[in-house]
């Protein structure tokens, strides 16, 4: 299994049975949010961290962007900072997310503005979370 | 100043709302009977519904305190808050809700 796919089944696990979000998580979503709030998995870019500079390994830097959803009569931008708050600790509790031998860093690269929208029948925000996973492979086989 | 043609306006709209009238809100104590919808619609990946409740705008302008924005509203057992006010010129006002 590449190791980009081992560390977004990991921070999936992470980001379960928090206060805020509960079991409402879910990777790739394809269909609109029926229960909130409700967190989005989503991977980015994997690019080479360093280059290739050394004939056993790579380091690369895996984006991966969670998005906090919120559905409220209440104040949106509170209920998005408390899921921020929330997966802030979960995700840097411990930075390599339990994967030592893969991962060798999580780095917030920061937040998105929040959004809002009236449109519906309440106020719904959104925001991206954004991390960037340092991790490293081999040189032949991204899964070793 | 009633301008040429309100009283037609209004006349209309009273029997628009005679004929298509689907609920009875409660607004202020004052009951006002209106088309209310409730039409799927997903704002920012989210799933949910647009309230609308739409009435003779003469109707509402009798309700005392008057109709204004954050205003409650109880259509079907189902308590809103009005968002927007949206007078056509028609004889009929739009409100927009939000539910509680």
């Amino acid at each position: 299994m590449h190791h980009a796919e081992t560390i977004m089944q990991t921070l999936f696990a992470q980001l379960q049975n928090l206060t805020a979000t509960g079991t409402n998580v879910e990777r790739g979503r394809g269909q609109p949010v029926t229960v909130t709030p409700a967190l989005t998995l989503e991977q980015g870019a994997d690019q080479l961290s360093d280059g290739v500079n050394n004939t056993a390994f790579i380091d690369r830097l895996l984006n991966v962007r969670v998005i906090a959803h919120v559905k409220t009569g209440a104040q949106f931008d509170t209920e998005l900072n408390q899921i921020r708050q929330e997966v802030f600790i979960a995700l840097m509790a411990d930075r390599t997310q339990g994967l030592s031998s893969i991962v060798l860093d999580t780095i917030p690269t920061g937040d998105d503005d929040p959004e809002l929208s009236v449109e519906i029948d309440q106020k719904v925000g959104r925001q991206v979370m954004n991390f960037d996973i340092k991790y490293r492979h081999s040189l032949t086989n991204p899964g070793a | 100043m009633p301008k040429k043609g309100d009283a037609l306006d209004e006349l209309t709209a009273v029997n628009a709302i005679d004929h298509l009238s689907n609920a009875t809100a409660t607004i202020n104590a004052a009951s006002v009977a209106g088309i209310f919808s409730k039409d799927y619609i997903e704002a920012l990946d989210v799933a949910g519904f647009l309230p609308l409740f739409t009435c003779v705008t003469s109707q509402l302008e009798l309700i005392t305190p008057q109709v204004s924005r954050g205003t409650s509203i109880l259509i079907n057992a189902a308590q809103f808050t009005i968002q927007n006010i949206q007078d056509g010129g028609d004889g009929m006002t739009v409100l927009v809700l939000e539910a509680v």
